[in-house]
């Protein structure tokens, strides 16, 4: 009879069967349980900022401008440790719409707007004691919505607008057409005012980093420069980015910003992670070497492979020369050699820490005796280069940028006027360089402004965009020429827009593709 | 009953009772011996009746019998031995010799099914067995047994680390992202042999086996369950196929010491030709020249780079004939009352790449107590002990890509610490001898049950059990290694603890009523749940390496920990119903209802019926004139399964990590990484199968076939979805972070299974072919959505109308020759360049318009196993077959670059040059990416001589002089020969384990090996 008492034991133990198979996860939380208190709101935001900086994947600032963009440009291209082939077609401009790299693009920008967009729903319904506090999280979703959508219309043109939260599981559900790069423009541009009046001027440990007021408009004044070059020429968009600009300039720069913003005195320390978040940066993706993938992963891609002590797989290579001879148009040789951007920007040989050896490219050019090709230092960490890890931010936004682009907005609205010239000068001046020539047309001018920004800009991630909305002086593009100069020749107008993706397109119905693709 | 009973002891009683009868007692007793009919080796254990009464006995260990009756000789009595066909002879004296001859009918006998056993008569699934001559197989894991063995059931073993992976599909793969490989079920317990709960996400390389954690030594017989009705009582776990697995256990007054052990060698199969230092040197000049560059040797200090001899031939340095032994030692004994065996095993196993290797302690206890008439207790416990020292995922790449420029060792005969061409490989064979890269694991399975008889033929069971899996991997990078030179040593520790346990509550009943009806029921609950905790740490900067992984805290830095949680529990009602009328016809119903906490709520239970029916043909009275054909039986099944092998927690919207950092320091970051699907449920398969079974020439001949269709429904996908919703998973471009139950396969096959006794006297001769073909389709995928291309950087493809894992490619067209417009994604776009097809004649290569799908199916696998016995010696042969498959050949894609950044094959030899133009292969050029293209899908077809084994077994003569009670010497050879035109290190092979969507990519797995080994069994 024992044996029944058993048997009734161990099926009463599992009588409560629906408790049982209830779901009990404990290593984390459901979305039912979250976006309840203030500190979830707060974690919540730094997850959109997540898309800024994560290497587990390439992400937009953790490589993957360079291998789905920098490697189409003319300042760049894939090294020996590049050899995937969608890195490689893009590079020398074969891609197609199935193109991985720009898929990733696409899609990773629209993660970061989904994380914007669940911010914005949920956090208004939770009780701050400091609505101040909920006002900025708010105002900081909008601003990195704004970049996203900033970077997509760039690439792409007209692009679905999503701005809400979704939670179907169908796919359809998400089905959606593309919004007109205006409208994409102008929510851009509202969510950005509303951002700035919403964001504090700036931050105390341990909030460094975050987006500021100063921040929304600089990006703001850039759209706005943005909209008034090609391709959408809106030109009467340039007195609002001079506008716009001016808020943001210090006085000391005939702004009225009152942000304290400054030039460094010394460029080298615009990267370098002693000086981040200093006076010149405006708005950066945050690095961290040793956490979670949070390093920035363009130092070991810069530089050549078996140096040793130093982690390197050289996929990133600076457009340099070919074919022995010096035919090609590189970008080190278009810096002047007082420029003190040249050797902060490039290096010509590592030194092992291991061994002490230097060690420069071994593709010598026997028809230039000692010359090899330099490589990108921008990213370059000191403390954390044996590891192939970085620190080093990712400038998005940075001061001297925002002296170009008021340099640049004025030039267009008024011709080379004195701002103009101041602006552009204190670039110029810290560079070491002298200034500009006086007495240029507004032609020869916006040339300079265009050099400027490449040499200061270079491995910035700003040249495939600058290249695309200068207008050459009989105001179309400069784009095919540039490229065909340094030997891209399959470049076409079609390559004014990125294609949208194949896989794209095929996941939703809705979507049409870009012209020529 | 009792009435029965009575009748039947009535002589006996009548017998003992009456001593006073006039007529005296003549032979009271009566004994003898039961043999072999061919060998005349004692049988211990045969059962002997006196014919209509119930006095019977059991011989013992030496085959002798001893009857104390009160019958008069002669008498007829009935004579059993399982495995031998029943005897009913005449004794006419005392001593009496009885031969038996062994069971030719292979369709007798009793099989293993789900919640009990059944002759394989009444059986009406599809259930086949593992032939006893395989199951001696050398081999260090259970799977293998599989292999060429069962129709029906496709076995790769996916890379040949020692203890690495084996992928088993039975009946076709169902499913695309959720797990396709059958449940395993352990005397009764379905144990966990998800791959994960042996990685606990430290150590880099193939990861191991959780099935080799158990002896094939210990296996009394191995059951597959294939169709519907058998295997529908595993309900939610059951579309896959289940494989039952029995444990050797002790028997009724017979007791034995038995000592099995081996010894023998490995060798890699083959090795891939590639260039030496000189021919690589001419290759790399090449493909500078040609992409208009000029080429130099790198600076190196310590060492000279060698560009005009031989130079390091990496592939030898590292590959070896690697030693492997087993030793197995298990003791059986039983009594009236008690039944033991108990065994222990140590296996050790080194591999034919250096420095890798598995060693296995395990032990086993199985106990059966019958504790009274109506109460039976038995318990069964395994518990071991596996070591595996991995090679690291990246080492085969090492050993085929290295320049063979350079040196292992530099001048003061330290180590080359790596590669100082463009594409960087650490010295493959430094980290080989210096690193640590090892996975232990620690198993415990163990579970008791108690039987109790309520009433004749009622009976109740619960079973009580533990499946503990303790997973533990450590990993360090010494400073003199190129991986953690830069980190100055590296080390890293991580921790998994599985815990499963089930509890079943049977209640069965058989039962016969008036001969003609025999009734044979089960009904059940159960409940299992598993729970995984995990923890990983890393840190690195040593002074020293000589404390390896031992003290994480002294490195100067930190990693980020990791930990992890995982829970899921299952409960259970099972019903099944086996009715048999007269013998000739059964009918079987089953039924499961599962409850699955990886569902949401309102879908939790999933209900699996099935229904059988089974016609014994030859039973009937007309066909008693039918000559030839003893046994000719009809099976048709029907039933629904279902498969939930994906991990917990997919139905909930989950919170995920996302990290950032402000002010220097690490913040946290969540946000939902999937939506919640409160419609997640089953994956379903429909399964209809028809099967023949029939028996020729006085059961010499068995055939089993089968047919079978099978779709499965509601396939637990993730799905693609547009990347504008943020939903996307980063890291797998196209699809969708949340399950849903979405698209269609089918599977439809047929199996054949041929046992033939072709000679059966003094010299036998004994034949089992198998074949089995199946054809998989896919019908369905995300609405709207034709195909799913996982990667881009891989070939592999879902597309509707196809198989699961066809590839799609570009097809190549020959090589460009002067003056021909250049077709080719590539950055070659001169003579020599590889051409490619045009195929939506647009007069470029792009991938969208331009790649082809290739299905990837095999046409038919089989197995052909002879075995010849003549006096002591037993010689078995089997062949194995794989027709049809196809390989993309990675190693070979990378080889053929031609960049000169890295080593090639010896194919680019024959490259292009001006003056070798007439050539399939393309010139020497630097761009490294590859283009994945039909050149490299090949051929996988091969047949294989698996196994030769030859054994001595010695006669009774020498025995007992010796007094032993058996011995047994052996020799044997794995993989002996292999045909197939692959150029790869072997078509087994399957770089991406058990995924199937992925499977049929061959990138740099670990080569397989061919082995000898040669034992001993001794039995005291």
């Amino acid at each position: 009879m024992k044996f029944y008492y058993i048997l009734i034991a161990t099926s009463l133990l599992f009588s409560s069967c629906k408790k049982f198979l209830e779901e009990d996860p404990e290593s984390f939380v459901s979305e039912e349980q979250f976006y309840e208190t203030e500190s979830d709101a707060e974690t919540a935001i730094n997850a959109v900022y997540y898309h800024l900086n994560t290497g587990s994947v390439q992400s937009p600032y953790n490589t993957l401008f360079n291998t789905g963009m920098n490697m189409a440009d003319d300042d760049e291209d894939p090294g020996p440790g590049a050899t995937n082939s969608d890195v490689r077609s893009l590079a020398v401009l074969s891609h197609s719409t199935s193109n991985q790299r720009i898929y990733e693009l696409w899609q990773q920008h629209y993660a970061g707007i989904r994380k914007a967009n669940v911010v914005l729903a949920k956090v208004p319904d939770i009780t701050f004691t400091d609505e101040t506090k909920k006002a900025r999280i708010l105002g900081e979703a909008k601003f990195l919505r704004a970049l996203f959508y900033f970077n997509l219309v760039r690439l792409f043109g007209d692009v679905p607008l999503v701005t809400t939260y979704q939670s179907e599981v169908l796919a359809s559900a998400y089905y959606t057409t593309r919004t007109s790069s205006d409208s994409v423009y102008a929510k851009i541009e509202a969510d950005l005012t509303e951002a700035a009046a919403s964001l504090p001027a700036s931050y105390s440990s341990p909030d460094v980093g975050r987006a500021t007021a100063g921040a929304a408009k600089a990006l703001l004044a850039k759209v706005y420069l943005y909209e008034a070059s090609l391709p959408l020429n809106i030109t009467s968009k340039y007195q609002q980015a001079v506008t716009e600009a001016e808020e943001v300039l210090s006085s000391q720069d005939g702004g009225t910003g009152s942000y304290g913003y400054d030039l460094f005195s010394d460029y080298s320390h615009v990267f370098l992670p002693a000086y981040e978040n200093g006076i010149e940066h405006v708005f950066s993706a945050q690095m961290l070497a040793n956490s979670n993938n949070q390093d920035n992963n363009e130092t070991q891609r810069a530089i050549y492979s078996s140096i040793p002590g130093l982690t390197g797989n050289y996929a990133h290579m600076v457009r340099y020369y070919t074919n022995g001879n010096d035919n090609y148009y590189s970008i080190y040789k278009i810096f002047r050699a007082d420029d003190k951007r040249r050797d902060v920007t490039f290096v010509r040989s590592f030194t092992s820490p291991t061994n002490g050896k230097k060690y420069a490219l071994p593709l010598s050019n026997t028809a230039v005796p000692n010359d090899s090709t330099p490589f990108y230092n921008k990213w370059w960490d000191p403390n954390y280069a044996s590891a192939g890890e970085s620190s080093t931010n990712v400038t998005i936004l940075r001061y001297a940028e925002v002296l170009l682009i008021h340099a640049e907005a004025e030039n267009e609205l008024n011709g080379p006027t004195a701002k103009a010239y101041k602006s552009i000068n204190r670039v110029r001046a810290r560079a070491g360089l002298p200034d500009l020539a006086t007495g240029l047309t507004k032609d020869q001018f916006r040339d300079s402004v265009y050099l400027e920004r490449r040499l200061e800009l270079v491995y910035e991630y700003q040249r495939w965009f600058d290249l695309i909305r200068e207008k050459d002086a009989s105001g179309g593009g400069i784009l095919l020429t540039s490229l065909q100069k340094v030997g891209k020749t399959n470049v076409a107008a079609k390559h004014y827009l990125y294609p949208i993706p194949q896989t794209e397109i095929d996941n939703n119905p809705l979507l049409t593709q870009n012209p020529g693709w | 009953m009792y009435k029965k009973f009575v009748l039947l002891a009535l002589p006996l009683l009548y017998a003992m009772l009456s001593p006073a009868q006039d007529k005296p007692l003549i032979n009271s007793t009566v004994s003898g011996t039961v043999v072999d009919a061919r060998t005349k080796e004692p049988l211990p254990g045969a059962s002997i009746k006196i014919e209509g009464v119930t006095n019977q006995t059991v011989t013992d260990d030496k085959g002798n019998f001893r009857l104390v009756t009160g019958q008069k000789l002669p008498y007829h009595v009935i004579v059993r031995f399982i495995g031998y066909d029943t005897l009913r002879v005449e004794l006419t004296t005392s001593p009496a010799r009885i031969e038996l001859t062994q069971t030719l009918n292979q369709l007798d006998g009793v099989v293993v099914v789900g919640y009990g056993t059944q002759k394989k008569s009444d059986v009406t699934g599809s259930i086949a067995s593992v032939p006893p001559a395989v199951k001696e197989q050398p081999v260090n894991s259970i799977e293998r047994l599989l292999q060429g063995s069962v129709a029906g059931v496709v076995v790769t073993q996916t890379n040949g680390q020692p203890g690495g992976g084996v992928s088993v599909q039975i009946r076709g793969n169902n499913s695309i992202s959720a797990g396709s490989d059958p449940l395993y079920v352990i005397d009764g317990f379905p144990i966990n042999n998800n791959y994960s709960v042996t990685n606990s996400g430290v150590t880099n390389g193939p990861n191991i086996n959780p099935l080799s954690t158990l002896n094939t030594a210990d296996i009394e017989s191995i059951d597959v369950l294939k169709d519907a009705s058998a295997t529908a009582i595993y309900g939610s776990r059951g579309a896959n196929g289940v494989v039952l697995i029995t444990t050797r256990k002790g028997s009724k007054n017979k007791s034995s010491i038995n000592y099995d052990g081996y010894y023998g060698v490995q060798k890699v199969i083959k090795t891939i030709p590639l260039l030496n230092a000189r021919e690589w040197w001419a290759l790399r000049k090449d493909a500078a020249t040609n992409s208009g560059k000029s080429v130099t040797l790198p600076t190196v200090t310590g060492y000279s780079l060698d560009t005009s001899g031989e130079g390091t031939d990496w592939q030898a340095a590292a590959f070896t004939t690697a030693p492997m032994q087993s030793h197995s030692l298990s003791i059986f004994s039983g009594s009236e009352k008690t039944r033991l065996a108990i065994a222990g095993n140590y296996l050790k196993q080194e591999g034919v790449i250096i420095k890798t290797g598995f060693e296995r302690f395990s032990a086993r206890l199985n106990v059966e107590h019958d504790y009274n008439t109506k109460l039976k207790i038995t318990s069964s416990i395994i518990g071991t002990h596996t070591k595996a020292n991995v090679a690291p995922a990246n080492i085969v790449q090492g050993l085929l890509y290295t320049p063979p420029s350079l040196p292992i060792y530099q001048d003061d005969g330290t180590y080359v610490k790596n590669s100082p061409f463009e594409t960087v490989y650490a010295n493959p064979i430094n980290t080989l001898n210096n690193q640590t890269n090892e996975t232990i694991t620690n198993r415990f399975l163990g579970n008791v049950a108690g039987e109790y008889t309520i009433a004749d033929g009622l009976k109740a069971k619960v079973l009580l059990g533990a499946d503990v899996i303790d997973n533990k991997q450590n990993r360090y990078l010494p400073k003199s290694t190129y991986e953690g030179s830069s980190y100055n040593g590296y080390a890293a520790v991580g921790s998994l603890f599985t815990s499963n346990w089930l509890n079943e509550n049977t209640i069965t009943y058989d039962r016969q009523f008036n001969d003609k009806h025999r009734i044979s029921t089960v009904a059940g609950f159960t409940a299992q749940q598993s729970q995984s905790k995990g923890v990983t740490a890393v840190s690195y900067g040593y002074t020293s390496d000589n404390l390896t992984y031992n003290d994480l805290g002294s490195g100067t830095s930190a990693g980020t920990p990791g930990s992890s949680a995982l829970k899921w529990s299952l409960a259970s009602y099972l019903a099944r119903v086996n009715y048999a009328f007269d013998d000739r016809f059964l009918v079987t119903f089953s039924f499961r209802a599962d409850g699955s906490s990886k569902f949401s709520a309102g879908n939790k239970w999933g209900y699996f019926p099935s229904g059988a029916i089974g016609w014994n043909i030859y039973k009937e009275r007309f066909f008693e004139n039918v000559k030839g054909i003893n046994v000719l039986k009809l099976r048709l099944s029907a039933g629904s399964t279902g498969n939930q092998d994906i991990d917990a927690y997919q139905s909930l919207a989950r919170i995920a990590y996302y990290p950032y950092n402000f002010s220097g320091t690490a913040v946290s970051g969540y946000a939902p990484k999937t939506v919640s699907n409160k419609n997640l449920t089953w994956e379903k398969t429909f399964q209809v199968n028809a099967g023949l079974d029939i028996g020729l020439l006085n059961g010499r001949i068995s055939i089993v076939t089968d047919y079978y269709y099978k779709k499965t429904t509601n396939l637990l996908l993730t799905g693609t979805v547009p990347g504008t919703s943020g939903l996307a998973d980063l890291s797998n471009n196209q699809t969708s972070t949340t399950y849903q139950n979405i698209g269609a396969i089918s599977n439809k096959g047929f199996e054949l299974n041929i046992n033939s006794n072709n000679l059966t006297g003094e010299f036998r001769w004994n034949t089992i072919l198998n074949f089995s073909r199946n054809t998989n389709k896919i019908l369905q995928l995300t609405e709207g959505v034709e195909e799913y291309i996982p990667s881009s950087a891989a070939p592999s493809i879902a597309k509707i109308g196809h198989p699961v894992g066809s590839f799609i490619v570009y097809k190549t067209d020959g090589i460009i020759q002067e003056g021909e417009t250049a077709l080719t994604p590539q950055a070659d776009t001169g003579p020599g360049g590889q051409q490619y097809k045009d195929i939506n004649g647009d007069g470029k290569i792009t991938s969208a318009g331009d790649r082809i799908v290739i299905d990837n199916q095999l046409k038919f696998t089989g197995g052909l196993t002879n075995s010849f016995s003549y006096k002591g010696f037993d010689l078995s042969i089997f062949f194995q077959a794989s027709v049809g498959g196809k390989l993309y050949n990675t190693n070979e894609a990378q080889l053929e670059l031609g960049t000169g950044y890295t080593n090639a094959s010896r194919v680019m030899l024959r490259r292009w040059t001006p003056t070798n133009t007439n050539t399939d292969v393309k010139e020497a050029y630097q761009d490294p990416a590859i283009t994945i293209s039909d050149r490299f899908i090949e051929d996988a077809t091969y047949y294989r001589l698996k196994n030769v084994s030859l054994s001595y077994s010695f006669p009774r003569s020498f025995l007992t002089a010796a007094k032993l009670k058996g011995l047994r010497l052996y020799i044997s050879a794995q993989n002996l020969v292999t045909w197939t035109n692959y150029t790869g290190f072997d078509p087994e092979v399957s770089s991406n384990g058990q995924s199937l969507i992925n499977k049929g990519v061959d990138n740099n797995s670990y080569p397989n090996n061919k082995s000898y080994q040669a034992g001993l069994t001794l039995t005291l």
